[in-house]
């Protein structure tokens, strides 16, 4: 049985608590003289280095030091003895100790000199930060993964599409997080596994990886594979030692890859594809950072959900979007064969008609007075069935293109009460939103094409059944849609009237139409009279409220 | 009694142009010099006959606005000396409508099936005034300053 290893009394003057004190201190200490010979070791300091008293004592301090850093070490001592008082010794991360073993650990010296009776004793006082540098790294991957959280989360809600968020997570996760690469990767047919997007420095790795899906292949078995198949996170803490990760320890080697964080990325509720990052330290994956990558990884996730319901929403949209266009179309085209055919066969004859009535009645007007009455009240009739007609013609003439809807109401009010009393008004109140461009038509064009036939719709059957004297038109453009109020002082619409009456389609297609076009439609009685109120969304995209 | 005002009509329906043809030739003010059935036939004929007043309808083939742009170009004169003043004959009377043929140039715009005074609103063209028998004129007229003006205000 050895006697414990102790070191000899200090060789400088000194009371005995000195020396007690230098025994007991948590420090590793080493006096060592002017010219680097060591004297004194502290019971920690020879523990530390793992030397016996007797091994270290009277050797120059350069076996504490790693070869490369002796050369520094001499000149700092150097330096001290020239001009010594007491202070930390410049260091960084090149301040090393090593052991008899020739292990290196992360220290941090403070010098002291003190003069005995031989001459100048410099005092160090070695303190090992290992445990302390590994808890700042830790910190530092920690706010980097923070950050990075909090880059992705930026990156989700900018983000347009999934490729988009994947190439956006991979970019930051390797720009903030200081991965050596980030990689998502997706199950393609059969058990191929293909790439998704990436970044960083390991593109010539990944494009070597040749990854397989097929759980009875050892390079199936690796965590994409695996994170994909079980839908769980796969951390390799030590990826060049990990059995899972065997058939790539070669070739990770040689891209410095030290450890490896899987994470499933999931949609409706499946995992549709892993997002790997790779990071040149071993150990990185902690339980804290773990927590924030699968915080991430849910994020990620609940991003691409919102993408899923976004494209349903907007699939819903745009094909309503084409059923309304394709509806109008039909319309538009309908009315307008329509209106050729009034024209050509009915308008044409009836105005040639008129013409030759005008003529007849100027010759009867010498020749046979008595008839000119007669030919007088058959032009007048003639006159105001043409006057119907051409009403039906601008009613089904297509909504002119361009035209705002000021314009467009103004002309149908101007047609449906031509040659009646019914005074009529189109006022916008408030004016037009500042966004909106002045020039440009208010709607959409197959929003805009049914609120002019709502409207009009609605004044024609002021004309033919209110008895109105009075109708106003008022228009409230806000941002997102228009409202339009058609109010007239007539004898009021019975309740009855509101519901459909067979054969009466005028009140159902006016809400129909609205509906059509992702608004509504309502017809109330008012004060006096009634009041139709018409709204509209400016895109047919939006929804009815 | 003055200088009789020449006049080319231009329809395409048959039985319009000729009952437009009869009153106006009914009419000793007036002296129909040829009848066309579109806008090319139009064009030849007023190059041939020279005539000071046209009267067009608006959706006959070849377009009525195309028809008088086309004869404003060829009158060899600039301004209203030049060119035969055009008088648009129309069923469609939408304020749209009525602009583009103002726009054209036109002095005139009648209402098929009110053309009782035809005779007489032809006259008053030719004297240099502008006649729209249009219910959709003043909304027409609003638009065409608005343009010229470069207003677009709200209402």
């Amino acid at each position: 049985m050895t006697a414990p290893r102790r070191s000899p009394r200090p060789p400088f003057d000194g009371p005995d608590v000195a020396y007690a004190v230098l025994e007991a201190s948590p420090h590793n200490v080493v006096a060592i003289d002017a010219a680097g010979v060591i004297g004194y070791a502290n019971a920690r300091a020879l523990q530390t280095f793992g030397y016996a008293a007797e091994e270290l004592l009277g050797r120059s301090a350069d076996v504490l030091v790693p070869a490369e850093h002796r050369a520094r070490h001499r000149r700092v001592r150097q330096a001290f003895v020239e001009a010594p008082r007491p202070r930390p010794m410049p260091g960084g991360r090149w301040l090393e100790g090593q052991r008899r073993d020739g292990t290196r650990f992360p220290v941090e010296m403070s010098l002291t000199p003190i003069t005995g009776e031989d001459g100048l004793w410099v005092i160090a006082a070695i303190a090992d930060v290992t445990a302390r540098r590994a808890a700042e790294a830790r910190e530092r991957s920690l706010s980097r993964a923070y950050l990075t959280l909090a880059r992705v989360n930026q990156a989700m809600v900018r983000a347009g599409s999934a490729q988009e968020l994947f190439a956006e997570t991979c970019r930051v996760a390797v720009e903030e997080g200081g991965y050596l690469g980030a990689w998502v990767a997706r199950p393609g047919p059969g058990h191929t596994i293909g790439s998704v997007t990436s970044a960083g420095a390991l593109d010539d790795y990944i494009a070597r990886l040749d990854l397989t899906s097929d759980p009875d292949d050892p390079r199936g078995r690796g965590p994409t594979a695996l994170a994909l198949r079980e839908g769980r996170p796969c951390y390799t803490a030590d990826f060049l030692a990990a059995a899972a990760t065997a058939p790539w320890h070669d070739l990770a080697a040689g891209f410095g890859i030290r450890a490896s964080a899987t994470l499933p990325l999931r949609r409706g509720g499946r995992t549709v594809a892993v997002l790997t990052l790779w990071s040149g330290q071993p150990d990185i994956f902690d339980e804290q950072m773990r927590g924030l990558l699968e915080g991430m990884a849910e994020n990620v996730s609940f991003a691409l959900e919102g993408f899923d319901a976004a494209e349903r929403l907007q699939r819903v949209a745009a094909q309503r979007s084409a059923l309304l266009s394709r509806v109008v179309a039909a319309q538009e085209e309908e009315r307008a064969r329509i209106a050729a055919d009034v024209h050509d066969d009915s308008v044409q004859a009836l105005a040639a008609v008129d013409l030759r009535l005008g003529l007849l009645r100027r010759r009867v007007e010498h020749a046979a007075p008595g008839v000119v009455e007669a030919v007088a009240q058959l032009q007048e009739t003639v006159g105001s069935v043409t006057a119907g007609l051409r009403r039906l013609l601008v009613e089904l003439e297509p909504a002119p293109v361009g035209a705002r809807l000021p314009e467009l109401l103004r002309e149908a009010a101007a047609t449906v009460f031509e040659h009646t009393d019914v005074r009529w008004s189109v006022d916008v109140d408030p004016g037009p939103p500042p966004g909106w461009d002045a020039e440009a038509p208010w709607l959409a064009d197959e929003v805009r094409v049914q609120a002019l036939r709502v409207v009009r719709e609605a004044l024609i059957n002021v004309r033919k059944h209110a008895g109105a004297r009075v109708v106003s038109i008022e228009i409230r453009p806000e941002e997102d849609w228009v409202e339009v109020v058609v109010s007239d002082d007539g004898v009021g619409i019975a309740l009855d009237d509101l519901a459909p009456v067979p054969g009466h389609r005028g009140l159902a297609t006016m809400r129909d139409r609205a509906t059509i076009a992702g608004g509504w439609c309502r017809i109330e009685r008012g004060a006096v009279g009634t009041v139709l109120r018409l709204w509209l969304p400016r895109e047919p995209l939006a929804t009815a409220s | 009694m003055s200088r009789q005002i020449r006049v080319v009509i231009a329809d395409d329906d048959a039985a319009v142009r000729s009952a437009l043809a009869d009153v106006l030739d009914a009419d000793p003010r007036f002296l129909v010099v040829g009848t066309a059935a579109s806008g090319d036939e139009l064009e030849l004929l007023a190059a041939r006959t020279g005539p000071e007043m046209v009267l067009v309808d608006v959706r006959m083939p070849g377009g009525g606005a195309e028809a008088a742009r086309a004869l404003r170009a060829q009158a060899p004169l600039q301004g209203r000396s030049g060119a035969p003043a055009v008088v648009a004959v129309s069923a469609h009377t939408g304020a749209a409508t009525v602009l583009a043929m103002l726009q054209a140039g036109a002095v005139g715009y009648l209402a098929k099936g009110r053309l009782a005074d035809l005779p007489d609103l032809l006259a008053r063209c030719a004297a240099g005034e502008v006649v729209l028998a249009v219910p959709s004129a003043a909304d027409a007229l609003d638009r065409l300053v608005r343009v010229s003006t470069g207003a677009f205000g709200a209402a």
